[in-house]
């Protein structure tokens, strides 16, 4: 759990005389300070579960010194659950309900400490109608038996998000109960191996000392044999099973795998043994069979476990927080997608993505789906239709009423599965695919060579060869390494909140020739403006009619005219058309207005009006030119030492579709031999790109704004878009990044470098393990049972070695490792 | 010496008893959460001394 820097257990001692520190969640009562007894809150949540608890016999909870309690969220938690009433609901979410008793799992990302799991499973005292609960603290979920009759779904997530542990409710994820049938099969399976190899072993003592050799101990050695045999069989029929499952498999469909060499191995052993103990009165190697067998289900087993924890799936903290706006007592709010609930109204503008599925209260949507379903036509909506998570509006703002919640994995779904990327064909997951194959039929080959070479030699010896050549080799991990190194990269981006599409795109970047940028809305963003007319000011209707028409659009100039005319009237806009690169045209009430560039407005070309870097937007209203503003703006402060960083690798450029105000500025700013380009229009860009990438055959980064160049974005290698302080959702990007994090964009490129030379690393010590093992095999100096133990150990520890060094190099280049890193 | 066989036997059916033990444990769901009961041992203590 965050340990906040407020938590009483970070605080030093001068720190807690001086303020004091909440009962509840221990960190220091700063805003307010609620006095209750002897103890102090720091908010009315706090007390109220303190209260809660002690009246229902629960104070133990504060038995310890350190508080553990959850602040709860501030107001409004409660009516988020209303929709937990509707009808058909309750069947979808519970497990198991008869009428009288039901079961209902919720997943509680707040678990984090044993007194949580104390207070969870004594909810019974908080709800008569709970009959029982049981955590599961790794899984962070929570199983509630309960009376259906008594208490209700929707009481009881009010009642954990009012003690801070507010429960994720998705029944859209489908109920996970194969992998724990999985994990016991295993565990039986392993249990039978060891049942065998152990009683199998002490019956093969005598054999070892040579006990055999009178005529009494011949006729025990036979009964051992056969004893050792029956032993053996659970073992070839129950525990092998998955082996020779998956070899059969894969070999009725003429190719090969890795169980294919150990399912060989096992039946070579296994019929040799009985054809010694049957007709050559020798001990057979039933024990080694066994042995590994049980070596190798419990190498399995451990990898799963290692696996799973150095897992790469994407935790909800590494997804892009989207944000919407949503509509909050008549002006307009900044959350996250994960806290729309059903109910909500949100407004979403022309070019934004609409997270969840809704009805459109107001506007007319014009909403292009070409994200979800590929179609490109945009579908006409008015209000009262529904409209579908994914699709992109092009036209007027629309309000919408959420009726799902959001899910932000299948947003993610949609993007990493986004067909428009160019297949490279040298990617990693190819060369991946090459290796295995070849891999095991190079392992066949030499065992199959090794054993005719050791059957003229020593025939003992040539069944163990043959065994463990087949055993010891292991190209798990030349499959693994990519994925898990990538994987990691991906997730540590997404803490350092670089959200990136998929995996491929750390690739892309890592083999960057040229970088692209963007200038307005990127690197240089609206800070004053000025409206400037040659008749006279805006009247009060006429900054009404500009504001309404501009507060429809996402453009950064748009916003920032929005922010100008803060207090002039919001009208209702009849018809909207934003023209990417040249302007907006809309009609209020019959009046026409446009803004946008003097081409557009106005038909000419602007004179150049100051020497400093400004944009400059026209307005004319009923075709009559009223004036412009000078929009004055920042440029990103340390630009300049970010582009000399990357310029040290790559060829720097800059494409604006601005006038050259400013030019000696800017190439003060950008390296020696970077290219700047002024008063492009998308199309320029987008031809830019493409020379670059026919004909010199260069891999470019554009990096711009989401919405307005969504052409160069999906047009580059890899697109990377910017956003202020709302984090918009860009389909046609590859990378999501905020403005505020651009400084950081140095340490990403070479964070992505770093991780292809770590996966490079470790295919070549993957390589080196079974080049060193088949060496000991073949010459005969290698057990079964010492393969069957190195074959997992090499997979685990070459996949750990590129997990852990993927974080070491993203500690050395000063990124976070997890989310609560503090730099 | 054949009483060998004998023993041999019965302390396989004794090892029998264990793993038909281990399975039925692992059957009823006793490894599927090898990390809360940890936690819930130490709980019960805490409730007891606050009594």
């Amino acid at each position: 759990m965050n340990k906040t820097p407020l938590h009483r257990s970070n605080l030093v001692q001068k720190d807690i005389v001086a303020k004091p520190v909440c009962k509840h969640c221990g960190e220091l009562c700063l805003d307010r300070l609620i006095h209750q007894g002897v103890d102090y809150f720091c908010c009315n949540g706090c007390l109220t579960v303190f209260n809660l608890l002690n009246e229902k016999d629960l104070g133990a909870y504060y038995a310890c010194s350190v508080p553990e309690g959850i602040k709860p969220e501030g107001t409004g938690f409660t009516s988020s659950f209303e929709w937990l009433d509707a009808p058909g609901i309750t069947d979808q979410i519970v497990d198991f309900n008869d009428g009288q008793t039901a079961v209902v799992s919720f997943e509680i990302p707040a678990i984090h400490c044993a007194s949580c799991i104390w207070l969870l499973e004594n909810l019974s005292k908080l709800d008569e109608g709970v009959k029982s609960t049981r955590v599961d603290f790794s899984a962070k979920t929570v199983t509630i038996t309960y009376n259906p009759e008594a208490t209700c779904l929707r009481n009881l997530a009010e009642l954990l998000a009012g003690i801070g542990y507010a429960p994720e409710i998705s029944p859209k994820d489908g109920r996970e109960h194969k992998p724990q049938n999985k994990l016991r099969r295993l565990y039986l399976q392993l249990g039978v191996a060891g049942f065998a190899f152990g009683n199998i072993m002490l019956l093969s003592f005598p054999g070892y000392l040579r006990a055999g050799s009178d005529h009494v101990g011949s006729g025990l050695t036979l009964m051992f044999g056969l004893l050792s045999l029956a032993l053996v069989f659970p073992v070839m029929l129950f525990s092998a099973q998955s082996y020779f499952v998956s070899a059969w498999q894969v070999l009725r469909r003429r190719m090969l795998n890795i169980d294919v060499p150990i399912a060989i191995g096992i039946i070579a052993l296994f019929f040799r043994s009985v054809y010694e103990v049957a007709f050559l009165n020798e001990a057979g190697y039933f024990d080694s069979l066994s042995g590994l067998v049980f070596l190798l289900l419990l190498g399995k087993m451990f990898q799963e476990k290692t696996y799973s924890r150095l897992s790469f799936e994407r935790t909800y903290r590494s997804f892009f927080p989207l944000t919407v706006k949503k509509i909050h007592n008549s002006s307009e709010l900044s959350i996250t997608i994960n806290d729309l609930h059903p109910g909500d109204r949100i407004v979403i503008r022309h070019g934004e993505v609409i997270p969840t599925d809704g009805v459109i209260m107001a506007g007319t949507g014009s909403i292009d789906y070409s994200f979800v379903t590929g179609e490109s036509d945009p579908a006409n909506k008015e209000p009262g239709e529904p409209v579908y998570a994914g699709g992109r509006q092009t036209g007027g703002a629309l309000e919408i009423e959420v009726i799902k919640e959001a899910s932000q994995s299948y947003l993610t779904r949609l993007w990493e599965h986004d067909a428009l990327k160019h297949k490279n064909e040298d990617n990693l997951h190819n060369l991946t695919d090459r290796i295995s194959r070849y891999f095991v039929s190079a392992v066949l080959l030499i065992a199959i060579a090794a054993f005719i070479f050791w059957l003229r030699l020593d025939a003992s010896i040539a069944f163990n060869v043959l065994t463990a050549v087949l055993i010891v080799a292991c190209p798990c991990a030349l499959a693994l390494s990519a994925p898990f190194t990538l994987g990691t990269a991906l997730r540590i981006l997404g803490y350092n909140r670089l959200y990136l599409k998929n995996a491929d795109v750390i690739e892309q970047i890592a083999q960057l020739d040229q970088i692209i940028f963007d200038k307005t809305g990127t690197l240089a963003i609206g800070k004053s403006v000025k409206f400037e007319s040659s008749d006279r000011s805006l009247t009060a209707i006429e900054s009404g009619l500009i504001r309404s028409v501009v507060r429809q659009s996402n453009h950064p100039l748009s916003r920032a005219i929005d922010d100008f005319l803060v207090d002039a009237d919001i009208l209702e806009i009849d018809s909207f058309e934003e023209i990417p690169g040249e302007g907006i045209v809309a009609i209020h009430d019959q009046i026409e207005i446009k803004v946008g560039s003097a081409a557009f407005v106005r038909g000419t070309q602007s004179e150049d009006l100051s020497d400093r870097e400004n944009a400059t937007v026209f307005v004319a209203i009923e075709n009559a030119y009223r004036g412009l503003f000078i929009i004055e703006s920042n440029i990103l402060p340390s630009l300049k030492s970010i582009l000399s960083q990357i310029s040290m690798r790559l060829k720097v450029a800059l494409l604006s579709g601005d006038r050259n105000n400013m030019h000696g500025e800017w190439s003060r700013i950008f390296p020696e031999n970077s290219e700047l380009l002024f008063e492009q229009s998308p199309h320029d860009k987008l031809e830019y790109i493409r020379k670059l990438q026919g004909v010199e055959k260069k891999r470019v980064m554009m990096v711009g704004d989401g919405l307005n160049d969504a052409g160069g974005l999906a047009a580059a290698d890899v697109g990377l878009a910017v956003s202020g302080d709302a984090t918009m959702f860009a389909p046609a990007s590859d990378a999501l990044i905020r403005r505020d994090d651009l400084g950081s964009l140095p340490e990403f490129m070479q964070f992505s470098r770093q991780s292809l030379s770590i996966i490079k690393v470790s295919f070549m010590l993957s390589f080196l393990y079974n080049v060193v093992g088949l060496g000991f095999a073949v010459t005969g100096n290698l057990s079964p049972l010492v393969s069957a133990i190195l074959m997992p150990l090499s997979s685990i520890s070459v996949v750990t070695f590129a997990v852990l060094a993927t974080g070491v190099a993203a500690r050395r280049n000063g990124l976070r490792v997890s989310p609560e890193d503090i730099l | 010496m054949s009483v060998i066989v004998v023993t041999i036997l019965f302390s396989l059916l004794v090892a029998l008893g264990f793993l038909l033990a281990f399975v039925w444990a692992v059957k009823s769901g006793q490894y599927d959460d090898k990390v809360t009961p940890s936690y819930r041992v130490l709980n019960d203590e805490k409730l007891t001394s606050k009594k």
